[in-house]
Order: structure tokens, then C-alpha cells, then sequence
């Protein structure tokens, strides 16, 4: 079976407010510092600032808009002896990670995941490269989820 | 047996080893101050005087304060009274320091008030290395280091004889090996270790102690039993140092004492004192690569590989079998012309900063010829080659590689002239299990293999300029090490397929090793 043909598992679409409102706060803090600078520095030398930081705010709007795409992207799949993972449009990336080689699974919640109910999932394994995060799973799916790979990684587990 | 798993000290003058290059320096710097004071004081005064002049200022101060108060006997017994505190101190910390090896770990004490245990599992040791600068050399010490699978777990036992510790290192292999469940017949272990042990029998003269020591000295390390049978690669001197002075980094060297040169004629004759540092870097080059060089041997033990080296201090190193996670050869350009190669590998337990800086601790053949190189492969990826995968491997190195999927004609605009060689392939028919094994460099030529039983997880990316021409790149992921696997550049479709197929045979890699790895057959000859 293709990898660009998965029934993909999908996080919950809410998780894309919470990186869209990431993405704002980020962008109203940088346009809010431009902003001090120009009214304090009533000089004429004020264009540069203002072209960078608008191209900043822009481009974190831009980001924030694609959030909802970005979300989408994100997918999994519990293969027979596998976790396949894929996230990003502009840097696509799929990922097989065998289950013997998960060293841990952990859960975390964030102030903004924990007000819409999500929960980040993180795998580690003995290669720092491979780098894998669900982030906005429903707590229980997130919780059932890590139950279910951690007694796969138990029973497959293979040394290093 | 039950001597060997009893708690034991380290080597009586290791606190002044550990402590040694400091305490070499801080005598040093009080003999350079200190001499004319303390040769006025037993030989002459005239003498004195005349060095007084020259020196009007400086530590020297304190000794004529000292004994125009008649303070002599207070200082030296001031003196006397740090250094014993300093031994005592030391002699604390020894008595305090042991170690032992069980069937189920290597374990450590110390500390005096505040009190360290430290234990490595021997399912978790990665790796056994003999480590000895100059000053332990001439003492005839040995500091052994068991790294664990962490980064920052490690049990070092600095420093023991060194006869110890080649035999704590056998103790410690045989363990190892004997946990792992291989059938590992005893008398071939000690037959290994049997030679040091009777070569360092308890000196009954002088001249015999000094004779032992020489030998020590002198001592490469290398696994008799594998001298005898001849798996063994060894790389002369001369080689070597032709190496170096063919490496990229001298030939950057030569570019820059060039330009400074002309920089001088055209410009500036002031540019000329840069060339006091580069000579130091040059000096620093070769004195570090001769270090990682300097009568480089390798040889396969019956429970891992053996690699010693060094000029002023060396390093051994065991790596058991099935530790290896990945494995590079490549050549420089400047070797291109003599075909000389060089090789890395990867192991669990190398920390970042390790992994980085010392560079002995992954080269398995500083420099070498092809034959070299596939011999080296064999005696690591511990298998008997029959001729054909001898054969795929050359082909794999400098060879055409037919059986390669490449990179298709569309990805010249991102790989350039790096996309001729480039290459990816999954070979089924080592007996190690089945490798990855991937080509690439314009310049540099590489060639990695990665056992697939050692892959953490495998990758398919699309970065912008690859989603943009349609391309993909694959990547396998190791534990921390210098190797990368990747291969950017190959078709969309190809790269699909290829990673299907690459993870799958990485699921069945691990499934046929698990839960213990498979017999070393063809080690015990």
C-alpha cells in the first residue's frame, strides 16, 4: 500500500485555532513593538522598520490563514508493526517509525490545548532526528492512544 | 571467579594521574618563579644579587619577606602541611574509589562523604575503550571507560595497571557476550587475554620492571588470537603522514600561507604575523589526525572489533558486534588519486560533544586502499563475505552500481554535479541482515551503510525546492553520530515506492533479530 494512498487519522480540526491564535499573538506582539518604536522615534529614517516589521505581521497572518491547511496535513496511521506519521504542505514529510523503537510516549497539555479539551502526543526514540508530535489529539483519544503504543512497543521492543 | 566479582581498588598513584597535568603545571610555574630566590638561598649570594636586578618584581617577593622575617621554618612547614593534606586528601578518595564486575554489571563507588554508585547494565554497554595520555603511559596506567547507551551514562575507572586493565576488559567482554546468550566457548576469551597477563608477571629486578615497562609502553593492544588468524588491518606510517598532507585541511592550509604571501607583497608586509597561528593550526592538524593514525590497528576479537591507535596517547577501543549502528567510507579529493579512503562509524553512546570532538572514537581506517576498506566492512559487519557480496560492495564504492535507484534527470538543477554518483539501495543478501546502503558526493566521494536492524525510523520528505521539481528525498534515522543517511534528489514516484519498501524491510530486519541477535557465526574459527 502507497503512503499517498493511507486512510489517514486526522487531529481534531480545533487544533487549528490554537495555532492560529499562536500565530496572531506572535504577530500583534511584533506589529505592537514596531508600533512603540515608530511613535517614540518621530524621526524620518522610520521606513525600514516599517517595511519589516509589516512584512512580519503579514507573513505571520499568512501563516496563521494556512493554519487551517497545516492542520489537515497532519495524519497517522497504526500500521501492523509501524506508526506512519505525516505533516506539513510546504515541507512534507512521512515518517515510519517501527513501534520496538518507541523509547516513550508522552502527553502534554498546554494552557490554550487544555481549554479546547486537546492534548500533544510526543514519541521519543534513541534518534533525535525522527522528531514526532500529534499535537491536538482529544485528551481521551491522546490517552488511548498512547496506551495502545506503548503496550505495542512493549511487546515488539528489540534493544537499540 | 569469585576474586573477579569482588569489590576492587583502582591503581594506587591514580589520584595523582587525574590530577596530574594540573600538578605538573602549578610545579612548574613555582620552579619558573621561584628558582632564583631558592638558589640565592642554598648556593651564593652573589648570584643572587646580580639575578635580583633583573627581577625587581614578581612572587619572588614573597620568599625575601619570608625570610627577612625569619619565617622560613613556618612557611616550609606550611607548605609540608598542604602537601600532606593534598595526599591525604587523595589517599581518601582512592580508599574510598572501587569497583566491580558482576554477571549483571560494571559498578562503581565512590565519594567519600557524599557517596556515588554508579551501574552499568552489561545488556546496555555499547562499548569498552582503553585510554592512555603520555603521563599514564610512562606510569604504566590505564584508564578504562564502559559507555551505556546514554549520553551521560558512562562508568570510567581512572586509572588501573594496565595489565588490569586489559584483563578487566576481557572480564567485562565475556560478560557482556555471555549475557547476550551466545555460545561463546571460554578458552577462546582467555586465550586472548592469556598473553598480556603473562607478560606482565610480577617483576623480580630492576631491569625487568623496566623492560615490562617498555612493553607497555610500546603495547598496540592488538588481539593475539586475531593477529594469528589475520583479520587484521594495520596502516603504516608513511601512509599516513601522506594522508595528511594530501587531506583537505592542509590543502586549505597551503591556500591560505599562499595567500598570506601575496597578501605581503601586494599589501602589507604586517600580514606575515598571521602566519604564526596558522602554523600553530597546521601543527595542531597533523599532531590530532596523527594521533587518530599513528599505528592504526584493527582487529575482530570473538566478541566485537578492536581498534587501537595513537602517538603520544592512545586509545583502544572494542566495539561488540551488533553495536554498530552505521558505517561511511569516503574519500577526499586530494585521495582520489592514490584511492584511498577513509571510514566511520556510528555507536550507541557517543554523546554530542563526544561525537564531535574526538574523532578516534568513530574512525574505524584512517586511511586505506579499497581491499582495505572491504576487509574492514567484513570484520564489522561480521560476516564471512562470499565473493558476490564482496563484489556488491565494490560496485556499491567506486563501481557503476547498476542496481542503485538514482536520481532522475530533472534533479540536476538541485544536485549538480553531485547527482553522477548519487545513488540508494536496499541490499537483502548480508548475512548481518539486510543494509541500506547509500552513495553520494561530487567532491567528496561517501558511501554509507546502515544495518536496517539498527534504523530508529525512516523518512520521506518534500522540502520547497524538492516539491517544486517534483522530487523526494529518504532518510533513515540512527542514534547521535557523524554518519547521515539521506538521499536527496530522487523522483517523486521512485522515492514513494522505495520508502514502502524500506519500511518494511526495517520492520523485518528487527523482527527476525529480536529479542536477542543472532549468533555470531563464523567468529570462533
Amino acid at each position: 500500500m502507497r503512503s499517498s494512498d493511507q486512510q489517514w487519522n486526522r487531529v481534531s480540526p480545533k487544533y487549528a485555532w490554537v495555532d492560529l491564535l499562536s500565530n496572531v499573538l506572535i504577530a500583534m506582539l511584533i506589529g505592537v513593538g514596531v508600533g512603540a518604536v515608530l511613535v517614540l522615534r518621530r524621526e524620518e529614517a522610520m521606513l525600514i522598520p516599517l517595511i519589516v516589521g509589516g512584512a512580519v505581521v503579514l507573513g505571520f497572518f499568512v501563516n496563521g490563514v494556512l493554519a487551517f491547511r497545516r492542520v489537515r496535513a497532519i495524519g497517522y496511521v497504526l500500521r501492523a508493526d509501524d506508526l506512519l506519521f505525516r505533516r506539513g504542505i510546504m515541507f512534507e514529510r512521512v515518517i515510519a517509525v517501527p513501534y520496538g523503537r518507541l523509547q516513550l510516549v508522552d502527553v502534554t497539555r498546554g494552557p490554550l490545548l487544555r481549554a479546547l479539551g486537546l492534548a500533544k502526543l510526543k514519541f521519543v526514540t534513541a534518534s533525535i532526528a525522527t522528531g514526532v508530535n500529534l499535537p491536538g489529539l482529544p485528551l481521551d483519544e491522546a490517552e488511548e492512544l498512547r496506551d495502545r503504543l506503548v503496550e505495542l512497543a512493549e511487546t515488539r521492543r528489540s534493544g537499540l | 571467579m569469585n576474586e573477579e566479582t569482588q569489590w576492587r581498588r583502582l591503581h594506587p598513584l591514580s589520584p595523582l594521574l587525574r590530577g596530574g597535568l594540573a600538578l605538573i603545571i602549578v610545579l612548574g610555574i613555582i620552579v619558573a618563579n621561584f628558582r632564583d630566590q631558592i638558589l640565592r638561598l642554598f648556593v651564593s649570594d652573589r648570584i643572587g644579587d646580580e639575578l635580583a636586578v633583573m627581577q625587581e618584581w614578581g612572587p619572588g617577593r614573597v620568599i625575601d619577606y619570608v625570610v627577612a622575617n625569619d619565617l622560613v621554618i613556618v612557611a616550609v612547614g606550611a607548605i609540608l602541611g598542604i602537601l600532606l593534606l593534598i595526599t591525604g586528601i587523595s589517599w581518601l578518595s582512592w580508599r574510598f574509589l572501587t569497583y566491580r564486575i558482576t554477571d549483571e554489571a560494571v559498578e562503581e563507588r565512590s565519594g567519600v562523604i557524599f557517596r556515588q554508585h554508579r551501574r552499568a547494565p552489561l545488556d546496555r554497554i555499547q562499548n569498552v575503550n582503553l585510554h592512555r595520555s603520555l603521563l599514564a603511559r610512562i606510569l604504566g596506567a590505564t584508564a578504562v571507560e564502559v559507555s551505556t547507551g546514554g549520553s551521560g551514562g558512562k562508568v570510567s575507572l581512572r586509572f588501573l595497571g594496565h595489565a588490569d586493565a586489559t584483563r578487566v576488559r576481557e572480564q567485562i567482554l565475556r560478560a557482556v557476550a555471555k549475557r547476550q546468550g551466545r555460545a561463546e566457548s571460554p578458552e577462546t576469551v582467555l586465550g586472548a587475554s592469556a598473553a598480556p597477563e603473562a607478560g606482565h608477571a610480577r617483576p623480580a629486578s630492576v631491569q625487568d620492571f623496566l623492560e615490562a615497562r617498555a612493553r607497555d609502553i610500546a603495547d598496540f593492544d592488538v588481539d593475539p588470537a586475531a593477529a594469528a588468524a589475520g583479520a587484521l588491518v594495520r596502516v603504516p606510517h608513511g601512509r599516513l603522514l601522506a594522508s595528511i598532507a594530501l587531506s583537505t585541511e592542509v590543502f586549505i592550509l597551503v591556500l591560505l600561507v599562499i595567500g598570506v604571501f601575496i597578501g605581503s607583497i601586494w599589501a602589507t608586509p604586517f600580514v606575515l604575523f598571521t602566519l604564526l597561528p596558522l602554523t600553530l593550526a597546521f601543527i595542531g592538524i597533523v599532531i590530532g589526525q596523527a594521533n587518530t593514525g599513528w599505528g592504526f590497528t584493527l582487529s575482530r576479537s570473538s566478541d566485537g572489533i578492536r581498534i587501537g591507535a595513537g602517538l603520544t596517547s592512545t586509545t583502544t577501543e572494542t566495539v561488540p558486534f551488533g553495536r554498530i549502528h552505521a558505517v561511511e567510507v569516503r574519500q577526499p579529493l586530494g585521495w582520489r588519486f592514490t584511492g584511498w579512503w577513509k571510514m566511520r562509524i556510528t555507536t550507541a553512546g557517543h554523546s554530542l560533544a563526544r561525537g564531535g570532538q574526538n574523532k578516534l572514537q568513530n574512525t574505524v581506517l584512517p586511511v586505506g586502499g579499497i581491499d582495505e576498506v572491504l576487509r574492514v566492512l567484513d570484520a564489522i559487519l561480521r560476516n564471512e563475505f562470499a565473493p558476490a557480496q564482496t563484489e556488491s560492495l565494490r560496485d556499491g564504492i567506486i563501481g557503476p552500481a547498476e542496481h542503485y535507484l538514482k536520481p532522475r534527470a530533472r534533479s540536476r538543477w538541485l544536485l549538480g554535479p553531485a547527482g553522477r554518483r548519487a545513488g540508494i539501495s536496499i541490499d537483502q543478501s548480508d548475512a548481518v541482515g539486510p543494509t541500506l546502503r547509500i552513495r553520494s558526493g561530487a567532491m567528496t566521494r561517501k558511501f554509507a551503510i546502515l544495518p536496517l536492524g539498527r534504523a530508529q525510523s525512516v523518512q520521506l520528505a518534500r522540502p520547497p525546492l524538492h516539491w517544486l521539481f517534483g522530487l523526494a528525498m529518504i532518510q533513515a534515522d540512527t542514534v547521535l553520530g557523524p554518519i547521515r543517511l539521506i538521499r536527496r534528489g530522487l523522483d517523486r514516484r521512485d522515492a514513494e515506492a522505495f520508502f514502502e519498501e524500506l519500511a518494511a524491510a526495517v520492520i523485518g530486519a528487527q523482527q527476525s533479530e529480536a529479542p536477542v541477535s543472532p549468533a555470531n557465526q563464523g567468529v570462533n574459527r
